[in-house]
């Protein structure tokens, strides 16, 4: 036997093999098929853990996911698992979990001095408490409190997980949530349909409370046994819909069990579901209550007393008794005194038909009575009885188990745009709603009993094939053993008392704390529930929901129907990031875009960097250094180089209006550019804030290709799209993206045209057949390309384009023929250097608050014709001496180095920022550091001295400001 | 059954031309593609010959998939086809086609991609283009698997992720747990 709790199997059938786990750092016994928690109960385990706030023991109280208090860390050789319901963790063989939220062990808690002090720490205390000294929150209150609260502790190694989750996508016609006799009802029979059928329990396996009644066990199993023979049915067993989310989307966390994950190292899968039509049976959840000592361990609502008995053969208790007002409870007793378990039953109503029975088999049933305080600290010891006549009684009992009626789980359906409507018969909300959002079946709605759940089920499928257009035919199943005759249910949310009397156990929110919360003026049950916390822990209240609602409806002197319910909004239950994030962490939080060459780049020993989502070469170099950066960016100063620029954004702009839209969208006119040259461009936002630069070339009169910065490609083609699809409505114009069907290279140095004119064919390279900015299409080393005289380097310089399937040849020709020249690549690091001392703007300076004026671009803008910014690029605010303005920077000593987003300040001033500087790097061609930076009234300052600080790095040094233009004022060079 | 076999991806060569019809000019650009024995599809829609797969995923826009030809070729020939009419760009380059022929196909899409790829709903004649594993494809459904465009350089990223999660299809299929 695995505890002193457990009692041999029913039927006489074999009991499980047992396996054993650690609890606490004690070795208990525990069978296959067991929980923690049903292992715990086994072996008389009575606290399983703390309470939030008061730290109270506290043991297990319920046997699913709505489990308030047992709530346990698991721990593995993958790390620590914080906060998970003890219900729900399926047993294994050398399991170690821990108990959370005491010190120094669980049988004494300090912090259970709290309890003592509970007077002064009703709900909403820390509204009013901690107010001063000032200092004394970060210092004092805060870390104390962080000390104290919270339950279980995160594992915070920063060890690289694998991910432990994915995300799948589902699509069905009719999505059933819930797994019990009326989703097996509606699944069965809509199966027959030929609909693609997706059913989802939360359980390990199909049935729901119809695995509670012996009874029922054949009408589940053919039900089961269809479905599965059912091609067009999924079942999803240990999944639950987490949330609704509209239109038919729903989240399902599937929980996999250890078969399941083996191969992949999963342990839950996030279904992301699209349905045409759902069926919520999602059923109702036992609720307590509110009784002074309603939270002892020993303490338990009946229907988890019922289900550690069936389906573990676990009894709560020797001396058990049951609390009711309905006569759902009836059936633990019963089950119990069948297993030799002696029950006493005491029911708030004055008659109903299962007490009759109860007592015709013996049972000790005293009706008309209520419990008025449940007595014991560690434990349940006994119970105070105020019986009809208005006697008090002492009872002495091991175990209670409460049952204040039953729920309906009608979260999904408020998240699928349903109202909640009270139903007297049931003592709850139901959920009513649109048929095209859901259709509800079983207790969810508020039927009794699991042939009156049966019954719903085929009916909503009727409902839903009405919807479909589709005949229900042939919905005979097999016959449903009858629900007994059912007394009514009577209310009994509170019975006051000395005492605290829980509403929410895993927040410790008493019945008193909504009745201040009511005084202090949170009068309504969603202020209520923010003040009081109740409802927003782990298990969001759910069997104590309502009954905070009732106390305040009777603090508040109005019917519960009155108060409602707060929204409940999804998850259902907990949801781990790692679920949520799936396998889109670390390295593959974003995909990765490789140029054509990368390999290449890559055997070359290249440093990477990423650039948007692309991987480029820095440097030549696997370590990096400015040496290195220097030696490339020096070569091409002094004879030539190639770089890859292929992540340019290349758009192709075609049609008999493309260049009256360039004119619209760029700030510079294109419409006068001749076939066969390129031009810079400068694009704005509509606010006028320069969004991109690049070049525009015209290849024929109605056919232009236009780059992009390579981190800008996509916010361009979206506005351009934008643009063509508002204001370009009616031109002739096509845009197509071909970033990636054309490689680019620049090849740029003095001896670059000597490299070039042994590739290119049927066009002369010299300065006057082929002059700054031309372009052309041609053959480049045998294949059709693109070549343009353009240079961001500032140096003699070409870009050539081939299609990227055959880049490595061209490539890998142009090293060949450029040997003797000394051709070399170089890097996007080498590429930058070149590009500040010419002082050519990018994604620094473009930053997103910058005008062309600051750029020292104004002149650019068009005088006449309208384009995109232009209204706004004039606005007062976008000029004057207040804007930050591109200048040049350098040292005033050359042994000292500039930081980028150092601040520029004048000397004595340094609390006044002036601007900042935006790139920086050592220089090719003379001794120390030059810089591009954005300055206050920056284009009047240049010869002015002022100082770069850079707190970060303690540094400080005096420099000059210059014109941006370091290198080439003139732009001789390009030219040449 | 290796991954290799599970994912059962190919790369497909094959030359990639992307027409879009001047304004007004779709109907007849569609006459010229019929004389040429291609019909050109409405927007969702795909056609097949014995050469080529003609698949639309936005208005008046094509894309023509035909066999591999010298660089350039392809298009050149289409945009004499075409004249004035259109406007033809290659795009051979610019994509990777990859054909997948697995049974797991699907169910490892479903790990990233939205759309409801069952055969009932998504079957021969359709495309559709939907972002999957975090970039932008075209999906194209034909008898013996499914066509997939994604743009050239994310096609690694795109491959090497289906082949992970084919990997990780050792488990049972998403449902599959008993009941």
């Amino acid at each position: 036997m695995t505890g002193p709790h457990r009692r041999p199997p029913a039927g006489n059938s074999a009991p499980p093999p047992e396996i054993t786990f650690r609890f606490d750092g004690q070795t208990l016994k525990g069978r296959v098929g067991d929980t923690v928690a049903s292992a715990l109960l086994a072996n008389g385990v009575r606290i399983v853990g703390r309470s939030f706030k008061y730290h109270r023991p506290r043991g297990i109280f319920t046997a699913g996911p709505e489990e308030p208090c047992a709530l346990v860390d698991i721990v593995s050789t993958t790390g620590r698992q914080p906060n998970r319901p003890a219900t729900t963790i399926a047993l294994k063989d050398g399991l170690v979990v821990e108990s959370q939220n005491r010190w120094p062990s669980l049988t004494f808690d300090v912090l259970a001095i709290f309890g003592t002090l509970s007077r002064l720490l009703p709900a909403g205390f820390y509204y009013k408490t901690f107010m001063g000294p000032g200092r004394a929150w970060e210092k004092l209150y805060e870390p104390l409190i962080r000390r104290a609260a919270g339950l279980g502790r995160l594992d915070l190694s920063s060890e690289p997980k694998p991910p432990s989750s994915e995300t799948v996508h589902s699509h069905t016609d009719v999505l059933i949530v819930g797994g019990g006799a009326a989703g097996l009802a509606a699944a069965v029979t809509l199966s027959r349909l030929g609909l693609r059928i997706l059913v989802c329990e939360c359980a390990h396996v199909l049935g729901g409370g119809a695995l509670l009644d012996a009874r029922w066990a054949d009408w589940v199993e053919s039900a089961r046994t269809e479905l599965i023979a059912a091609d067009n049915v999924r079942l999803m067993t240990a999944t639950t819909a987490v949330g609704a989310y509209g239109h038919g989307v729903y989240g399902l966390v599937e929980h996999l069990d250890q078969r399941s994950r083996t191969a992949s190292r999963l342990s839950e899968r996030l279904h992301v579901v699209r349905a045409q039509h759902c069926v919520l049976a999602t059923g109702a959840v036992e609720r307590l209550i509110a009784i002074p000592g309603n939270d002892r361990p020993g303490v338990m609502l009946a229907g988890a007393g019922l289900h550690y008995l069936i389906h573990h053969d676990v009894v709560v208790g020797h001396r058990p008794v049951v609390f009711t007002n309905n006569d759902d409870a009836y059936a633990t007793a019963v089950a119990l005194m069948e297993r030799g378990i002696k029950t006493v039953i005491v029911d708030v109503r004055s008659y109903s038909p299962a007490a009759d029975h109860a007592r015709s088999l013996g049972l000790e049933v005293h009706t008309g009575c209520r419990i008025e305080r449940i007595l014991g600290r560690r434990g349940v010891r006994a119970v105070r009885l105020r019986t009809s006549d208005g006697r008090r009684r002492t009872l002495t009992c091991d175990a209670v188990l409460l049952s204040g009626g039953h729920t309906p789980s009608t979260a999904l359906a408020t998240q699928a745009d349903g109202t909640l409507h009270w139903s007297d018969p049931v003592g709850a909300f139901v959920p009513v709603l649109e048929p095209r959002a859901g259709v509800t079946a079983g207790a969810v709605r508020g039927t009794a009993g699991l042939a009156g759940a049966a019954r719903d089920g085929i009916a909503a499928a009727a409902q839903i094939a009405e919807l479909i257009g589709l005949e229900l035919a042939n919905i005979a199943l097999s016959e449903t053993p009858a629900d007994p005759p059912r007394g009514d249910f009577e209310p009994c949310w509170e019975i006051r008392g000395r005492g605290k009397a829980f509403v929410d156990l895993q927040h410790d929110v008493t019945t008193e704390d909504i009745r201040l919360a009511k005084r202090e003026g949170y009068e309504h049950v969603e202020h209520m529930k923010r003040y009081t916390t109740h409802g927003m822990a782990t298990d969001q209240g759910r069997i104590g929901g309502l009954v905070g609602s009732a106390v305040l409806a009777q603090t508040r002197g109005m019917d519960v129907a009155a108060i409602g319910l707060p929204k409940a909004r999804p998850y259902i239950e907990p949801v781990a990031f790692a679920t949520l994030a799936g396998p889109e962490i670390g390295p593959n939080f974003k995909p990765t875009r490789r140029l054509p060459l990368h390999d290449w780049h890559e055997a070359q020993g290249a440093l990477f960097v990423t650039t948007g989502l692309w991987l480029r070469p820095l440097v030549y170099a696997p370590q990096g250094s400015w040496e290195a950066v220097l030696d490339e960016a020096r070569h091409v100063r002094r004879e030539v180089g190639i770089t890859d620029v292929s992540t340019l954004g290349k758009i192709e702009v075609e049609g008999s209006d493309a260049a009256r839209f360039l004119d619209q969208v760029y700030a510079n006119t294109l419409s006068t550019l001749p076939v066969g040259r390129a031009r810079y461009g400068l694009m704005l936002r509509e606010d006028g804030i320069v969004l991109d630069d690049g070049t525009a070339a015209r290849l024929a009169p109605e056919r232009f290709v236009i780059t992009t910065t390579t981190a800008n490609s996509t916010a361009v083609l979206e506005h351009l799209e934008f643009h063509r699809q508002t204001l370009g409505q009616g031109l002739d114009v096509a845009l197509t993206d071909v970033t990636d069907h054309w490689a680019q290279f620049a090849i740029a140095g003095p001896l670059s045209r000597a490299v070039l004119t042994e590739v290119i064919e049927g066009i002369s390279l010299d300065n006057d057949a082929f002059a700054f900015m031309a372009a052309a299409e041609c053959r480049i080393a045998g294949i059709p390309g693109r070549l343009f005289r353009i240079s961001f380097s500032g140096e003699l310089a070409y870009e050539i384009a081939v299609p990227a399937r055959v880049a490595a040849d061209v490539w890998t020709r142009l090293l060949e023929i450029g040997k003797p020249f000394g051709l070399r690549p170089y890097g996007l690091d080498a590429l930058n250097t070149l590009r500040i001392e010419k002082g050519h703007v990018t994604g620094a300076e473009l930053n997103g608050q910058t005008s062309a004026q600051d750029l020292g671009m104004g002149r650019m803008l068009k005088k006449t014709g309208d384009f995109v910014g232009r209204a706004l690029a004039l606005r007062e605010g976008l000029g004057g001496a207040s804007r930050l303005e591109l200048v040049g920077v350098r040292p005033l000593d050359d042994d000292e180095r500039l930081r980028n987003g150092a601040q520029l300040v004048r000397a004595g001033e340094e609390s006044t920022s002036l601007g900042f500087i935006t790139s920086s790097t050592p220089a090719t061609e003379r001794v120390g550091w030059v810089g591009l930076a954005l300055l206050t009234h920056g284009h009047a300052r240049h010869g002015e001295t002022l100082i770069a600080r850079s707190p970060i790095h303690d540094e400080e040094s005096r420099v000059l400001i210059t014109s941006p233009h370091h290198l080439d004022p003139e732009n001789v060079r390009v030219r040449g | 059954m290796s991954v290799v076999e599970r994912s059962a991806v190919t790369d497909v060569p094959a030359d990639l031309v992307e027409v879009t019809a001047r304004r007004g000019r779709a109907r007849d650009l569609a006459n010229i593609a019929r004389v040429r024995g291609l019909d050109l599809p409405p927007v969702g829609r795909a056609t097949f010959n014995a050469t080529h797969v003609v698949l639309s995923v936005r208005p008046d826009r094509w894309f023509i998939m035909g066999p591999a030809q010298p660089p350039g070729d392809t298009a050149s020939q289409w945009k004499r086809a075409f004249g004035p009419l259109a406007s033809v760009i290659d795009q051979s380059s610019g994509y990777a086609i990859f054909d997948l022929t697995s049974a797991h196909a699907c169910a490892a899409l479903a790990r990233s991609c939205r759309l409801d790829l069952d055969e009932r709903v998504f079957s021969i004649g359709h495309a559709a283009a939907t972002s999957i594993a975090q970039v932008q494809t075209c999906l194209v459904p034909h008898p013996a698997g499914l066509l997939v465009l994604t743009p050239a350089s994310t096609s690694r990223h795109f491959s090497e992720w289906f082949a992970h999660v084919c990997e990780s299809l050792d488990t049972p299929p998403p449902g599959a747990s008993s009941p």
